[in-house]
């Protein structure tokens, strides 16, 4: 693991922030940290990079102690947040040239690849770049020493499509070569880049699996009758939003697999005159385990 | 890379660095035509003035320097680079080194150079000031920037420790009772140079506990805490103070056949003739001096006054300058007396001990016994120079640069000279008129500072010493010898006065009656 959490907790005066989360981020993998806003994300990846010290609980980033992390590895991760102060009065180019020398690795040509990618304007003040040109410099400034971390916090967090997708493009021309852990609540921009994902809420950590695992195991699931079902009691373990309307009951099964799913029909119901099992998007499946998650499913 | 990143902060404070220097450098353009009597006087008051924003600057440039790379908080990005502590640390201490006190060395150096001092005098003192800035406003503004985010963040920290800082002066004011004991002494250099040592120490921490612990709240902490440490040193005890003071003494024992004892046939103070009342209750207890070192000064710092009963029951303990119904200052108490070249070494003077109404009443007519514990300093000639009554400004070796001239009222000549070097602690002033032989009573003047080494938060560097001799009374109560129609070929003598040695002396006066010594 390139990123291991134990029991991370972090209290602010009354409020805990963080409640035990455990994770690990696989070597090379595309990492999702999602959560509602105000579930621990931001303060996981603050933790991890040693911007604010876990009130108890370790964490280790490239095998090392989050809390000793050393200018050797803090060269080897790059870092991208919404709300990252850079300095202001710099201009892009003065900002890339100050921090070029800080890292062995500093690609020129692949700096200058992600520039023109991101079509930065080299002498603007930082402090005049918009919020989405300043994610966008913020990920120039992360890219181009090739970082075997790549640790993004909120990235697309106010950004219009454009930029988002510019953004997207530029992250997944370098996804290959590194370990990208992504905090976010847009999951529509990152369902296609994750391998990994865990649901974080309430400074706890639900759950993490691969995405292929997660995609699988929730399924949206119509099954008609030949007439109005009734709903056993109890309901079966892993399905929620049930509604019937007519002779259709329609839910989502988030322990999903065909053979389960016949049988659990099979023994409960009668008169089933067809199933139907659909895929759902991340987004949905993400807002499901939310609701489950806040009703004490 | 310390290099890398002064380079970065000078690319962002380059503006602000070179206007806190301009500021300097007006500052002491404008002490510079001021010329030596200071004047006209607005010049001189806008220097001051604006000496006051160069201070701010100073410090205001050092906290921005800090804030370039703010430790407090979460969100900087220089956090989660890899950017060494110890190289962050390092450029900013370039920075200050050479865009804050490079440009006011260079300042100090040239004002010295064009002010007629030498260039290694120039640089010594010039390098010294430096030293002093740095400590006085650099560090602190250094460690405070290190434990603050923002201007306002740092305005609102200084604003509250000045508040915290005037109320333990004034509660331990009023708690002990007293004024704090090295207030107009000699000794204050103390102030400063614990200022500076906190400083250093706290200053150090703070910024050690931040860069590489970020421990913001600790930091702060430490801060208020060197803020306490220099408001207590305001009260540190007379006799550590004065002991500090014995050890540096630049010759120990010199005070060795100095004695003090009390001398009633001295008989009761009498005031000069149109002498203004003294306030406050009190007595003048005459005061026989002996063994006094040919050209030398005897000044009593601090006394401490015991008054018993004759059974030895304590009435009164405190300082000769206590009144709590009038105002008396130390100057009012302290006495000196002064033995000329060829002068007798025994002088007579009196001690006046001011005290509260209550206790001047209730010892009006009681026989008491009196303890005094001195504390004093005995200073010896060091310079003697001879001017015209008029003359443009001249190096006159140690003193430095002086010149002489007749006031606008015309009843006496005035001296003021500029030196690198502290102004001497005391010094005399007299008219003599060579031909006939005749001179006029000398003035004298003391303002001791025993500090071993110069403390200054001022802009510029040379310090000034000024005083006058009169030939004329417009009262009529004094006439010189030396008057207006001999000044043509009458001169200004200046002895300057340093010190030399720092001791104690007890006097035991038993049963004595204090009425018969009482204030006019």
């Amino acid at each position: 693991m390139i990123v291991q959490a134990e029991n991370l907790h972090k209290t602010y005066r009354r409020h805990d922030a963080l409640r035990g989360s455990s994770f690990g981020v696989p070597q090379g993998s595309a990492y999702a940290l999602i959560g509602a806003n105000g579930a621990g994300k931001t303060t996981t990846i603050k933790v991890l990079m040693n911007l604010i010290e876990a009130s108890s609980g370790t964490a280790t980033v490239l095998g090392v102690d989050s809390r000793k992390l050393s200018i050797r590895e803090l060269a080897q991760i790059g870092y991208v947040s919404e709300n990252q102060q850079l300095t202001g009065r710099l201009s892009v180019g003065q900002y890339l040239d100050y921090l070029r020398p800080f890292y062995p690795t500093w690609d020129r040509s692949l700096e200058q690849s992600v520039l023109r990618e991101l079509r930065l304007p080299l002498e603007r003040k930082i402090r005049d770049l918009s919020h989405g040109m300043r994610l966008k410099m913020a990920l120039a400034c992360a890219l181009p020493f090739r970082p075997k971390l790549l640790v993004l916090d909120e990235p697309f967090s106010g950004l219009d499509p454009l930029v988002r997708d510019e953004f997207m493009e530029r992250l997944l021309d370098q996804a290959g070569e590194m370990t990208i852990l992504i905090s976010s609540h847009e999951l529509a921009d990152i369902e296609g880049v994750v391998s990994d994902i865990a649901f974080i809420d309430q400074g706890r950590l639900l759950f993490q699996e691969s995405m292929a695992d997660l995609s699988g195991r929730v399924r949206e699931v119509r099954i008609t009758f030949d007439a109005e079902p009734v709903l056993p009691h109890p309901i079966p373990e892993g399905w929620t939003q049930i509604a019937v309307a007519g002779n259709v009951l329609s839910f989502v099964d988030t322990q999903f697999s065909n053979n389960r799913l016949a049988d659990i029909a099979a023994a409960l119901f009668k008169g089933v005159r067809n199933i139907d099992v659909k895929p759902i998007a991340l987004r949905s499946i993400f807002t499901t385990l939310a609701r489950t998650a806040r009703d004490g499913g | 890379m310390a290099w890398h990143i002064f380079r970065k902060d000078l690319r962002l404070l380059w503006g602000a660095a070179l206007a806190v220097a301009a500021i300097q450098l007006v500052v002491a353009a404008l002490r510079a035509r001021s010329g030596l009597f200071q004047e006209p006087r607005q010049l001189y008051t806008l220097a001051i003035y604006l000496g006051l924003v160069w201070r701010a600057g100073v410090v205001i440039l050092c906290v921005n320097l800090m804030h370039q790379d703010a430790v407090p908080g979460d969100r900087q990005d220089w956090l989660i680079r890899p950017i060494g502590r110890g190289q962050l640390i390092l450029g900013k201490l370039l920075f200050v080194l050479f865009a804050v006190q490079a440009p006011i060395l260079i300042v100090n150096l040239f004002e010295g150079l064009t002010n007629g001092f030498g260039f290694t005098a120039s640089l010594a003192a010039a390098a010294a000031r430096n030293v002093s800035i740095l400590c006085f406003f650099s560090i602190p503004a250094l460690a405070i920037g290190a434990a603050t985010r923002t201007l306002t963040e740092t305005f609102l920290i200084v604003v509250a420790g000045l508040i915290a800082s005037a109320a333990i002066f004034f509660s331990l004011g009023i708690l002990t009772g007293q004024p704090p004991p090295l207030a107009a002494t000699g000794l204050t250099w103390l102030l400063p140079a614990t200022w500076q040592l906190v400083a250093i120490v706290f200053g150090a921490f703070v910024v050690a506990i931040q860069f590489f612990q970020r421990k913001t709240i600790l930091a702060r902490c430490l801060i208020g805490a060197g803020f306490l440490v220099v408001n207590f040193a305001f009260f540190l005890p007379w006799p550590p103070a004065f002991a500090i003071q014995q050890l540096l003494s630049t010759e120990p024992g010199a005070s060795a056949p100095i004695a003090l004892t009390f001398n009633p046939q001295l008989g009761p103070f009498v005031p000069p003739p149109g002498a203004a009342p003294t306030p406050g209750q009190g007595w003048y207890l005459p005061l026989r001096v002996v063994g006094i070192p040919t050209d030398s000064i005897v000044l009593m710092d601090h006394a401490q006054i015991r008054i018993t009963d004759i059974d030895g029951r304590e009435i009164y303990a405190g300082t000769p300058n206590l009144s709590v119904d009038g105002k008396s200052s130390l100057q009012d108490a302290r006495f000196e007396v002064r033995r000329a070249e060829n002068g007798p070494s025994t002088q007579d003077s009196y001690q006046r001990i001011f005290v509260p109404a209550s206790v001047y009443e209730k010892l009006r007519d009681q026989t008491v016994n009196v303890s005094i514990d001195y504390s004093l300093t005995l200073l010896h000639a060091s310079a003697k120079l001879t001017l015209p009554t008029s003359s443009a400004p001249t190096q006159f070796g140690t003193l430095g640069r002086c010149a002489t001239r007749i006031d606008s009222d015309g009843d006496e000549v005035q001296v003021s000279c500029m030196n690198l070097a502290p102004s001497p602690e005391c010094f005399t002033a007299f008219l003599e008129h060579p031909s006939s032989g005749l001179r006029n009573p000398e003035t004298h003047h003391c303002a001791p500072d025993y500090s071993p080494i110069h403390f200054s938060m001022s802009p510029t560097v040379p310090s000034r010493f000024a005083g006058e001799a009169p030939f004329f009374d417009r009262s009529g109560l004094t006439r010189y010898p030396v008057d207006g129609t001999k000044l043509a070929d009458a001169r200004v003598v200046i002895e300057t006065y340093e010190a030399r040695d720092h001791f104690t002396r007890k006097l035991d006066i038993p049963n004595v009656q204090l009425s018969r010594f009482a204030g006019y």
